[in-house]
């Protein structure tokens, strides 16, 4: 019986070749990782830029309105 | 697999657990790279460098963001679509190479024959638009459902499932037009 699309796209048409996991854990052990920042200090971090930018473009958008309302108040 | 423990022991620097989330998705990864009609080379060589930059960047890793499964193969596309972008591959180079590392199947007979469906297969993939080429053959990592490979693709579930429908449309198409060829 022929195998179906389906089965054969299934089956992958590759497989790991032999010492494949080997080579990997070796180039691994042979660099050290890089440490970054846990992903938790990151999130906090990422609000933290989100906030200073919310706070800066708030202040910007306030000093505007103002601006806007001395001149208007003067004419 | 227990992916929770595995992360927090990877995250630990235990090279052993990243092995075995190595022994768990290489077979994948594999089937995934020879879906997007990579050499067995291209692919060896993508697929370790994927799992090289996942142990170096482990601890961008947030599980509450994807799985670690999904995480991994968001690595593997970016790579897999930048070479594909990189040569404008020509689907030929790999099937030639990657001839060699169908399994084989029972008999001679049926092994010349789950072969030549396999190139045929392997040929008409090559022929698909890349963006449809790359979400067939996430969809078939029994793993991921329609919502992990939109997040992996980038794109929403709709437009998978569009691409999806395509894909096999188109695919169907070009194995009967190969069909019709070699009984002539």
């Amino acid at each position: 019986m022929k195998p179906s699309i389906d089965d054969l796209l299934e089956q992958g048409l590759l497989e790991p070749p032999p010492g494949f996991e080997r080579r990997v854990m070796a180039r691994i052990a042979a660099e050290p990782r890089a440490k970054a920042p846990p992903a938790r200090i990151r999130r906090a971090l990422q609000w933290l830029a989100l906030l200073a930018g919310a706070a800066f473009g708030g202040a910007q958008l306030l000093a505007f309105a103002f601006g806007t309302w001395t001149v208007a108040v003067a004419y | 697999m227990d992916y929770t423990d595995l992360t927090r022991r990877i995250r630990r620097g235990e090279a052993e657990a990243f092995a075995e989330l190595l022994r768990h998705l290489q077979r994948p990864v594999f089937g995934y790279l020879g879906r997007l009609g990579f050499s067995a080379a291209e692919a060896e060589d993508l697929a370790q460098e994927a799992f090289l930059r996942a142990w170096r960047g482990f601890e961008r890793f947030d599980p509450a963001r994807a799985p670690l499964p999904a995480w991994l193969f968001a690595i593997v596309r970016n790579l897999a679509m930048s070479a594909l972008a990189e040569h404008r591959r020509c689907r030929s180079t790999a099937l030639e190479e990657t001839a060699e590392m169908v399994d084989p199947a029972p008999g001679p007979e049926r092994e010349i024959e789950s072969a030549d469906r396999r190139e045929a297969l392997r040929a008409a993939l090559g022929r698909l638009p890349v963006a449809d080429r790359s979400a067939l053959a996430l969809c078939y990592y029994r793993g991921f459902d329609l919502a992990t490979v939109a997040r992996i693709e980038g794109c929403s579930e709709a437009a998978v499932k569009q691409r999806l429908y395509r894909a096999r449309k188109q695919l169907k198409r070009l194995l009967e037009e190969e069909h019709e060829a070699v009984d002539r």
